[in-house]
């Protein structure tokens, strides 16, 4: 191809260098075109993906592709910057559409319907990232796969009232970087090695060390692998198991009463708010996961490897890998 | 469910939720940080909202501040956000203003009726005016700050935490004169050379063109060496043949041809390197045109028009064709101010700096990086923001639901570190020493008009407060030096000078604030001075009484009278209150949402009024003398080591 | 607000008064209501003795600015005082006088007008601020010297 018509057309326009300006002088032009190229798929348009997508959709992408098919009522209203009073009746992914449309008239927008039970590599090709938001782990452990197989990078991403998470498969992922501590350094390739969800879940071994947010999701997994459901909260059934099995956990590894204590707090706010998106937690997760998608997509700045775990109101983001 | 708040409120809880909205909070700035407060504050269910910045809108900031769009720009910040953010909810009341925050119109009355001032600002400035306020009208502040991938939140509670002024906050850099004017060895030297002649040449007199210390250059001065004492006097007469020619050719050879003879004539300055040769102008125009760009052999595809580097030759044209332009707009405007954002006077800095790097063998900067050096553009995104904005809005909602104690700092980092991706810190208390949170104030009622400065001296600060040697400071002013025996003469008689003076015509008048030190002592205390003739009716109905008993035996009397006569009131302690001192106050003060409900005015700005109702104390009728709280632990210490700020322990992050 | 800075001129006011090097005088200038402005002040510098400088008491004026102590003073002689690190306006170029370089809040008074004494001696070849002195130092030793004791001529010692 003809270097000087691939080149016109990557090449920024006056104006959209006039706009991303700011960020282009963060991380350069090279990234900035990169992002300019990418294509991004959204599973599951929630309060938390909607700041993810918003602060994505700033930046300068080339497509993003939504996935939702629910109707707007007041209980997905929350903290979803794409929903408003008006929206009721309507079906969130229109609204969503139109809203991303007004935000960034770059950046090109659509939407597809999928049921995940049928989905097939099709779905996925053709993306450089896809971004799930967490509803149940069997859909997770379906798109993760699609996404392995396709060598395409993974996210997914939740927010439990006060607490969040976020988990990376980007596969074999090579990205850039430049030694900061050194004036003058050059900028060096570096590679990491990612596994599934499901792998991570099964193999991962909990100690008092990690994170207690991933003990949490360990146990919902498996709940839900045992009675292919997520648990209710509101049945004390169900509460009662999961405190049974965090128990068993518990009682294999010597903790002090205030980590036991410590561990309880935090199963039992996360199963409380199992449901509840607050604008606090989704805009600070909504802010780290854009990030990351702006890591991933431009190749640029070291990608979180592989969880992150948050607890708004401790004002904690720890990594794990896992 | 008729709302899109029930997950706040089962998250938050009830009255939690009942409190935020209740409650009324003002935001200081609508930028990067404000239009994601703004959006937090009203889906968490805040309703009473006052914005305010003074900013509009411009298409740079669309890349983060998402409130905005491409028909906004030129629009304010404050007033567009307002009606973005209520579609979110149409019922919040939000009061939007284009203003600053720094004027009358958002003065200690207006911040009073808050319960809670969220502060996204992006310069020190604006952030140390909102921090005093916020200290004088005893408002919890949560202050925050972002850059590029960097950010952090605190919490500003008077008596409780940390203010924004407790440690020594970062200076703008400054470049020595002599790097800039003669040894320039780095592309920003240049950078800041040529915007100062900018200023010198296009900036009239009302910008500077005038100022005796911008000696950056005189275009009427060709000498280039020798003194007319010598008879010596070598001249560049090259450049009054410029001069004929046209301005811009004029400005060209003095800055880049005779003031480069007279550096080079330095000779020691270039003993160990190249020294700096003087162009000429005409050769340069008719070189053909080296193409220098493709040195490198990289082809940067991607790169933006602004990155690409001009060649020497055309730094030269768009130098001349500036600096014309510029002189006919000048003359018409009356002097210009240096804009980044001006297509010409960004190309005039530019070229210029290149010009002169090149001639002192530094490398050339693309227009692109001049921008941001010239411009001091801080890169911004908008997760950073969003980040920030989060964490602060947590903060404010344990501050409205009555949890300050589990408030806390919380730095962002730009990758992990230790596996954390964010850190919370507690939050530091008050530093004892700081200038504006923690002064000891005192404050003395008394006729300004009648009592001399020397009266006030002996009989106030000496007798009544026990200063050994009093040292007075108004302003940036020494009043009064205490301490015979290191001044001289001249000194002690103009200082006898001023003791006759009456207060009210020496600056101590009603509503000053003097610093009191000692010459020989520890001590320090700040005393407000209010004006009052109350005393005056005392003395008056006293007189008029011994008059009326003239038959008794007043010889030993009178004396004791005299010294009877109340003619001053002191109010306060010159102690710094003590920590249980606070608690007591708190105590009696806090109402049902764990805010304190000062009555007192901690007021630097304005006449200032008793600090702590607690230590409030007020002479008896019969005495002359205050009572002070703790007569014996008077002198407080003050460290010699005070006089080393050290350097800041934290970096305040600008967004 | 000035309340750093002028608590540490306060301070550096009433430490001068103490103790003083011989032959220096630091006084903040009075201004018309008798009044002395912390922010400017007049200062006397003594030439050391046995050099070409003694004899002389050099009056040099210290402005500070409100983010003094994080900025140093600007310190400047009379106009065209003769001696290669001065300019023509009187700006003194030192190093410990400059904030890039060797400057720290915690450097008194004192010790700029000490440093200042030793450069007049010392001057630094290689930040020349002025023309004639610079050029005579390096190329015409005897004319500098008699330019030099010239001036401490026109600066005698008080009394």
């Amino acid at each position: 191809m003809d270097t000087a018509v691939a080149a016109a057309s990557t090449k920024l326009t006056e104006k959209e260098a006039q706009i991303y300006d700011r960020g282009i002088r963060l991380w350069g032009v090279d990234a900035q075109t990169k992002l300019r190229q990418s294509k991004v798929l959204f599973i599951g348009i929630n309060s938390l993906m909607s700041e993810i997508i918003k602060n994505v959709v700033l930046v300068g992408v080339d497509k993003v592709e939504l996935v939702e098919d629910a109707l707007a009522t007041y209980d997905k209203l929350a903290c979803n910057l794409f929903l408003s009073e008006d929206s009721i009746g309507k079906t969130v992914v229109s609204e969503a559409i139109q809203k991303i449309n007004s935000l960034n008239p770059l950046v090109t927008v659509d939407s597809t319907d999928k049921e995940f039970e049928t989905m097939t590599d099709d779905f996925v090709k053709g993306y450089d990232l896809v971004v799930l938001s967490h509803t149940n782990f069997s859909n997770a452990y379906i798109v993760n796969n699609l996404c392995k197989k396709n060598n395409i990078p993974f996210i997914l991403t939740g927010t439990f009232g006060l607490h969040g998470f976020i988990f990376e498969d980007l596969n074999e992922f090579t990205y850039q970087k430049r030694d900061e501590s050194k004036e003058g350094s050059l900028i060096e390739t570096h590679k990491l090695s990612y596994k599934t969800i499901s792998e991570s879940l099964k193999g991962g071994v909990w100690n008092k060390r990690v994170d207690p947010h991933f003990l949490v999701l360990f146990l919902l997994a498996k709940f839900e692998e045992k009675h292919n459901r997520v648990p209710d909260v509101l049945q004390n059934i169900d509460t009662e198991e999961l405190t049974s099995n965090l128990n068993e956990v518990i009682k294999q590894h010597t903790l002090k009463q205030s980590e036991i204590d410590k561990i309880f707090k935090i199963t039992k706010d996360t199963l409380r708010t199992l449901n509840a998106e607050v604008p606090t937690t989704c805009s600070v997760l909504g802010g780290i996961a854009g990030i990351e998608v702006i890591r991933i997509l431009s190749r640029n700045g070291t990608p979180i490897n592989n969880w992150l775990f948050l607890d708004v109101e401790k004002g904690t983001g720890n990594v794990e890998i896992l | 469910m008729t709302d899109r708040f029930s997950a706040m409120k089962l998250t938050y809880g009830e009255e939690c939720f009942k409190a935020i909205q209740e409650s009324k909070v003002l935001v200081i700035g609508a930028g990067g940080i404000g239009c994601e407060v703004l959006k937090n504050l009203v889906l968490a269910g805040f309703i009473n909202i006052d914005v305010v910045d003074l900013d509009i809108i411009d298409i740079s900031n669309l890349n983060r501040q998402f409130l905005f769009r491409m028909n906004h720009v030129g629009q304010p910040k404050a007033l567009v956000a307002k009606d973005a953010v209520l579609q979110y909810n149409p019922l919040a009341n939000i009061n939007a203003y284009h203003g600053d925050v720094k004027t009358q119109q958002f003065d200690l009355e207006y911040f009073k009726k808050f319960n809670l001032v969220l502060s996204a600002l992006d310069n020190i400035s604006a952030r140390r005016h909102v921090n005093r306020l916020c200290l004088s009208a005893g408002l919890p502040l949560v202050e925050s700050g972002t850059a590029g991938y960097l950010g952090q939140v605190t919490i500003i509670k008077k008596g409780e935490t940390e203010c924004y002024e407790c440690h020594p906050l970062p200076v703008p850099k400054q470049f020595p004169v002599c790097t800039i004017r003669s040894n320039p060895s780095a592309p920003i030297h240049c950078i800041v050379w040529a915007k100062m002649l900018f200023g010198k040449l296009f900036g009239g007199q009302k910008n500077g063109g005038d100022d005796d210390t911008n000696g950056i250059t005189d275009m009427d001065n060709n000498i280039i060496s020798g003194s007319e004492e010598n008879g010596d006097i070598v001249r560049d007469e090259q450049l009054l043949v410029e001069k004929e020619k046209g301005y811009k050719r004029w400005v060209f050879h003095k800055v880049f041809n005779t003031d480069i003879q007279i550096l080079a004539k330095m000779a020691d300055l270039w003993k160990e390197k190249q020294p700096p040769s003087p162009l000429s102008l005409d050769n340069i125009l008719d070189q053909k045109e080296i193409d220098e760009t493709s040195k490198e052999g990289d082809q940067l595809i991607n790169q933006l028009k602004d990155q690409k580097l001009w060649s020497f030759k055309e730094n030269v044209e768009v130098f001349l064709d500036c600096a014309e332009k510029l002189k006919d707009q000048s003359e018409k405007e009356n002097g210009l101010v240096w804009d980044k954002d001006d297509e010409i006077s960004l190309s005039f800095v530019c070229s210029a700096s290149n010009i002169r790097s090149q001639i002192f063998n530094i490398p050339m900067k693309s227009r692109f990086d001049v921008k941001s050096m010239a411009g001091n553009i801080i890169p911004a995104i908008g997760t950073t923001n969003a980040i920030i904005s989060g964490l602060v809005l947590t903060e404010a909602i344990k501050i409205i639901g009555g949890r300050f104690n589990e408030c806390h700092s919380t730095y962002l980092m730009k990758e992990p570190s230790s596996r954390r991706l964010l850190i919370p810190t507690s939050l530091e208390e008050p530093n004892p020493k700081c200038f504006v949170c923690n002064r000891n104030f005192i404050t003395c009622k008394l006729n300004t008009d009648k009592v001399t400065v020397g009266k006030f001296v002996n009989e106030i600060l000496k007798k009544s407060l026990a200063v050994n040697e009093p040292i007075l400071t108004v302003g940036n002013d020494l009043i009064y030096e205490g301490g015979d025996q290191d001044l001289d003469k001249e000194e002690i008689a103009q200082r006898k000078k001023i003791e006759e003076k009456i207060m009210g015509q020496y600056r101590l008048v009603n509503g000053s604030q003097v610093i009191i030190e000692d010459y020989n002592q520890d001590f320090k205390v700040t005393m407000n001075i209010v004006h009052t003739n109350e005393f005056d009716e005392d003395i008056k109905k006293k007189k008029e009484e011994e008059n009326k008993d003239q038959n008794r035996a007043k010889q030993q009397d009178e004396k004791k009278k005299e010294e009877d006569e109340k003619w001053f009131e002191i109010i306060g302690s010159t102690t710094t209150p003590s920590n249980e001192n606070k608690k007591e106050c708190d105590a009696t003060n806090t109402n049902e949402n764990g805010m304190v409900d000062d009555d007192d005015d901690f007021e630097i700005l304005e006449t200032p009024v008793p600090e702590s109702l607690v230590c409030k104390t007020s002479s008896t009728a019969s005495t002359n003398t205050t009572t002070t709280t703790n007569t014996t632990s008077l002198k407080r210490k003050y460290d010699e080591e005070d006089s080393e700020i050290s350097d800041a322990k934290k970096q305040k992050s600008d967004s | 607000m000035a309340g750093i800075s002028s608590a540490r001129l306060s301070e550096e006011r009433k430490n001068w008064r103490k103790d003083h090097p011989y032959g220096f005088y630091a006084r903040p200038t009075t201004n018309t209501d008798g009044s002395l402005n912390l922010f400017v002040w007049s200062c006397g510098i003594p030439g050391k003795k046995d050099t070409i400088w003694e004899n002389g008491v050099y009056p040099l004026t210290m402005e500070f600015t409100e983010d003094y102590p994080s900025k140093p003073p600007k310190c400047r002689f009379p106009k065209d005082f003769f001696h290669p690190n001065v300019y023509p306006s009187g700006t003194v170029c030192l190093s410990i006088l400059n904030e890039e370089s060797d400057w720290k809040p915690s450097i008194t008074i004192k010790t700029v007008l000490l440093g200042i004494q030793d450069l007049l001696d010392n001057p630094n070849p290689k930040s020349p601020a002025q023309q004639l002195p610079i050029h005579l130092f390096l190329q015409d030793k005897d004319e500098y010297v008699k330019k030099v004791r010239q001036q401490a001529k026109s600066y005698p010692l008080a009394e």
